[in-house]
């Protein structure tokens, strides 16, 4: 549905998006996900038609756009901001693309009806923007973006605006009405929880340049750089110094502890200064004791945090680093107490400093 | 410690000793003056005691009528060509090009300098022989003439009037949220459809409240007219002439209040219009 | 989707057609030429009449449709010192103002305070009240006032036409003052009082330096109305007390087109000096605000 070529736009001397290129199926949701000033909203307004690109080509639905205006382009926005027409009603906000497009008056009060039901704002029709809450604003975005039935829907980073609760809450809205219509879409955001709940395929950005694509899971179990393994989750990052490479994994020494680590995704040679990169969740806490072996040490609890519905510890590895990990909430423990941990070869990943 | 709280007189004037040098102003140098115009507009030439004399005369007559009718028709048409004026350039200012800024500044000169400066500039500018003719004249192959006809106080209204209006309208065109207008675009409306549907209503709340200034001082112009309206006499002109040329100070003072009265109307009735389109949408 | 490829042939689909790019540019610097037209045109509309009184000033024999006169000359304005009394004009307009801003001030300053500082019932009522000289036309006023002075003595005296020129100015006072009064955060003057200071000792050093920009503004602002005042001094002048203004107003009136250029010039330059400070601190479009009281 949507491939970019060599996307590129610079701002002065400085490159927002380096050459990216991206498909789009007709019926998944990409997230572009990365911190703020890694280009991912530049891509999009790039795919709006708001801002021109300087090299590379966008196709939708086969066709170049890239020369296209931005009112020719067929796609929807769904804002930040919301971008409600503050003069108009909310039936004639989500009106607007089709009196545009010139479609009969019956059509329209139909169309609008129906796009409104889709979102569950069907009794607002005639009050303004500002007289709604921040969720029913959005929702109206929603309507208006998808009215004309466009074969891409772009969304802006569109639940910033509104807190924790209705975030969740108008997530099941947009799975729901991409399951019901059946567009594409491109979504931007900076929220990771948002990009794994949300997506079908998530590209991580930053820089201006696409770390690595991938279905959900996938990128969070096998991240390829640096940057997508600490951007996704709140993990460990060690350093210390490949000391050998092996058939299935590799060997790095922190201080004076040596781990075991699934193979490097780059070629690292050994006496190259590496990161270790460790989820706190596959770190396995158990009371002190017990014989040792690969990846399994003893550590010192140096910080408890009770979280609700977990604890958050810190444990100190002699002679060696700290890691945090998470403990069950019931799980009774005291600063100082020596507890045995186990992290799978599996789970400490390798990457190049 | 004591002692210095005793030194300290907590002296806290009332708010009415405040407001009452303002309000003892006003009431001498403002409201006693309207009340004894008042007074003077029902005073009889020639005779003593009171009258509505004065008033029947000018509503009677179809002279004044048609010096209102010219106020109005020039007041009215200086609005209309300002708003002309306004519009296109609060829209063009709101791209930043090169030496917005400049004429930014611009826009204010008019309203910092004497009217009486501006008129003679103008009148000097727009003479048969002067520079706009000259530029014309090379154009059209004819002179035409300005100075001192109702066309010419027109354009010189608008001259020092327009501004009120540009910077009203330049205001509320900058209020606009771009991205109103960016999600009218991607919803497909073409640039022409997102300034009939979306950037010129929304500016309309600005053009308005100009254009009720610009129309205010232009019905009430004065050093204009006075000297470069020639023949043409509009309100202001005629109460002065009344008043001290013909030494007639009672028909002068009627038409004066006349003329309050026009003005006090058509801002109350705008005023109410405007509170009552501001509740009808619902804003505070 | 059709609408969508008709769209992109319509603007050039391939990326290998040059046409639609150099249209595209063209339309492009068409609007931009158009743009800096609009704006040349616009700024030579404003800036031609000043253009005009400085040359019709500073030259000699400029008629008959000459773009520009035949020499340049000072003679105007030395026949501006000598015949009109520039000195006294000068002294006349300046004293006039002075007053008029000092009777200005010690009016409005506390009227400021009091509807920034106190709950006034009615407060916008009262607003109103204030703002109401500068509604109604500046004619019906000087009217009746030029009647009134003639009963209190007070026509061709300088503290009259100070006393006309406040009328319009107290209003701006009140305006501009008021605004700078509810920016002065309350909790700094209650600071002030925790540290021990007197209402004197907070006035000049807590108060002052913070409502000086405000002060400054409301000063200038009603120095250049007083300056070019024209209406109610027309109404309220006599021999004595001939300003700038009025003679520029009898030199048009007697023909004398070039020594009226020449006062004007003069006129002119405390009002630019005002332009120039405000373009350097105050968004132009706030400024209407003030003039009218809309």
């Amino acid at each position: 549905m949507v491939a970019l070529r060599g996307l590129t736009k610079r701002f002065g001397d400085a490159v927002a998006v380096d050459a990216i290129d991206l498909d789009v199926y007709a019926d998944e949701l990409v997230t572009l996900l990365g911190p703020s000033g890694c280009g991912k909203t530049t891509t999009l307004r790039c795919v709006t038609g708001s801002l021109e690109i300087d090299a590379g080509s966008i196709r939708i639905g086969g066709v170049d756009v890239t020369r296209v205006p931005t009112h020719r382009r067929q796609v929807g926005l769904v804002f930040q901001n919301f971008a409600l027409f503050p003069h108009m009603t909310v039936g004639e906000n989500v009106a607007f693309p089709l009196k545009v497009r010139r479609v009969p008056a019956k059509e329209i009060r139909d169309r609008v009806g129906e796009a409104l039901m889709l979102v569950r704002l069907g009794h607002v029709a005639d009050r303004y923007p500002r007289e709604l809450s921040g969720g029913q604003q959005q929702r109206v975005g929603l309507a208006r973006a998808i009215v004309y039935r466009p074969p891409l829907v772009l969304f802006d980073e569109p639940l910033s605006n509104l807190d924790a609760k209705l975030r969740r809450e108008m997530r099941y809205e947009i799975r729901r009405l991409r399951d019901e219509l059946g567009f594409a879409a491109i979504y931007v955001t900076h929220d990771q929880e948002e990009a794994l709940a949300l997506s079908d395929r998530i590209a991580v950005m930053n820089d201006g340049v696409i770390h690595q694509i991938g279905e959900p899971a996938e990128i969070y179990a096998n991240p390829r750089t640096l940057f997508v393994a600490e951007f996704l989750g709140n993990p460990n990052r060690i350093a210390g110094t490949l000391v050998a490479r092996r058939a299935a994994g590799a060997v790095v020494q922190v201080g004076t502890t040596e781990v075991e680590t699934r193979a490097p995704v780059d070629a690292i040679r050994p006496g190259e200064e590496v990161v270790l990169v460790i989820r706190p969740e596959a770190v396995a806490v158990a009371r002190s004791g017990g014989a040792s072996g690969a990846n399994r040490w003893e550590a010192r609890v140096v910080a408890l945090s009770f979280l609700g519905e977990r604890q958050e510890c810190r444990l100190a590895v002699d002679g060696g680093f700290v890691v945090h990990a998470y403990l069950p909430p019931t799980r009774r423990h005291a600063l100082g107490d020596v507890v045995a941990i186990e992290v799978p070869a599996g789970e400490c990943r390798v990457f190049r400093t | 410690m004591r002692r210095m709280l005793g030194r300290t007189r907590v002296v806290r004037l009332s708010t009415v000793t405040l407001l009452a040098p303002a309000l003892a102003y006003l009431g001498v140098f403002f409201v006693y003056p309207i009340f004894v115009t008042l007074r003077t507009s029902l005073e009889r030439t020639g005779a003593s005691g009171y009258s509505f004399d004065n008033y029947r005369a000018i509503l009677g007559s179809g002279y004044y009528w048609n010096v209102i009718g010219l106020t109005l028709l020039l007041a009215v048409a200086t609005t209309l060509a300002s708003i002309v004026v306004a519009v296109p350039l609060a829209l063009v200012l709101r791209t930043h090009v090169r030496g917005h800024r400049f004429v930014r500044v611009l826009v204010l000169t008019p309203l910092l300098i004497l009217a009486l400066i501006s008129a003679l500039g103008l009148l000097i500018i727009w003479a048969n022989t002067g520079w706009a003719n000259k530029i014309i004249a090379s154009i059209i192959g004819a002179d035409i003439q300005v100075d001192y006809t109702i066309k010419g106080l027109i354009v010189f209204y608008t001259w020092l009037y327009a501004p009120y209006t540009i910077l009203t309208t330049l205001s509320a065109v900058e209020a606009i949220d771009p991205a109103v207008e960016e999600a009218a675009r991607v919803t497909g409306a073409t640039p022409i459809q997102v300034l009939r549907r979306v950037t010129l209503p929304l500016s309309l709340r600005g053009v308005r409240a100009g254009s009720i200034l610009t129309f205010l001082l232009a019905f009430e112009a004065f050093s204009i007219p006075l000297i470069a309206g020639g023949n043409h006499r509009p309100l202001a002109v005629v109460v002065y002439t009344e008043a001290t040329v013909f030494n007639n100070f009672p028909k002068g003072s009627a038409l004066a209040i006349v003329m309050a009265v026009i003005a006090v109307v058509v801002l109350v009735s705008y005023q109410a219009l405007s509170t009552g389109r501001q509740r009808r949408e619902g804003r505070t | 989707m059709s609408g969508l490829a008709a769209a992109s042939r319509g603007a050039g689909a391939s990326a290998s057609s040059e046409s639609p790019a150099r249209m595209e540019r063209i339309a492009h610097s068409t609007r931009r030429l158009l743009v800096y037209t609009v704006l040349l045109a616009f700024s030579l509309y404003i800036v031609g009449p000043f253009a005009a009184i400085l040359v019709n000033a500073f030259g000699q024999g400029w008629f008959g449709g000459r773009w520009l006169p035949e020499t340049w000359t000072l003679k105007w304005f030395r026949f501006a010192r000598t015949v009109a009394d520039l000195p006294t004009l000068m002294t006349n307009s300046l004293t006039i103002a002075g007053l008029a801003i000092a009777i200005s001030l010690a009016v409005g300053i506390p009227t400021a305070w009091a509807m920034a500082k106190r709950r006034v019932r009615a407060r916008a009522l009262l607003m109103a009240l204030i703002l109401l000289p500068r509604m109604v036309p500046p004619i019906t006023i000087a009217l009746g006032v030029s009647r009134e002075f003639y009963g209190f003595h007070l026509v061709d005296t300088h503290l009259g036409i100070a006393l006309a020129h406040s009328i319009l100015i107290i209003p701006l006072v009140v305006l501009i003052m008021s605004a700078t009064f509810e920016g002065l955060d309350d909790r700094v003057l209650e600071a002030a009082r925790v540290c021990g200071a007197r209402w004197t000792h907070t006035s000049w050093y807590v108060i002052r330096p913070l409502v000086m920009p405000g002060l400054l503004a409301a000063t200038l602002f009603g120095f250049v109305t007083s300056l070019n005042e024209f209406t109610l001094t027309l109404l309220t002048y006599g021999p004595r007390t001939v300003t700038l203004t009025v003679e520029t107003y009898v030199q048009i009136g007697q023909g004398f087109t070039t020594i009226a250029s020449a006062l004007s010039a003069i006129l002119l330059v405390p009002s630019l000096i005002l332009l120039v400070l405000i373009q350097n601190h105050i968004k132009p479009e706030n400024v209407v605000g003030g003039t009218k009281g809309i």
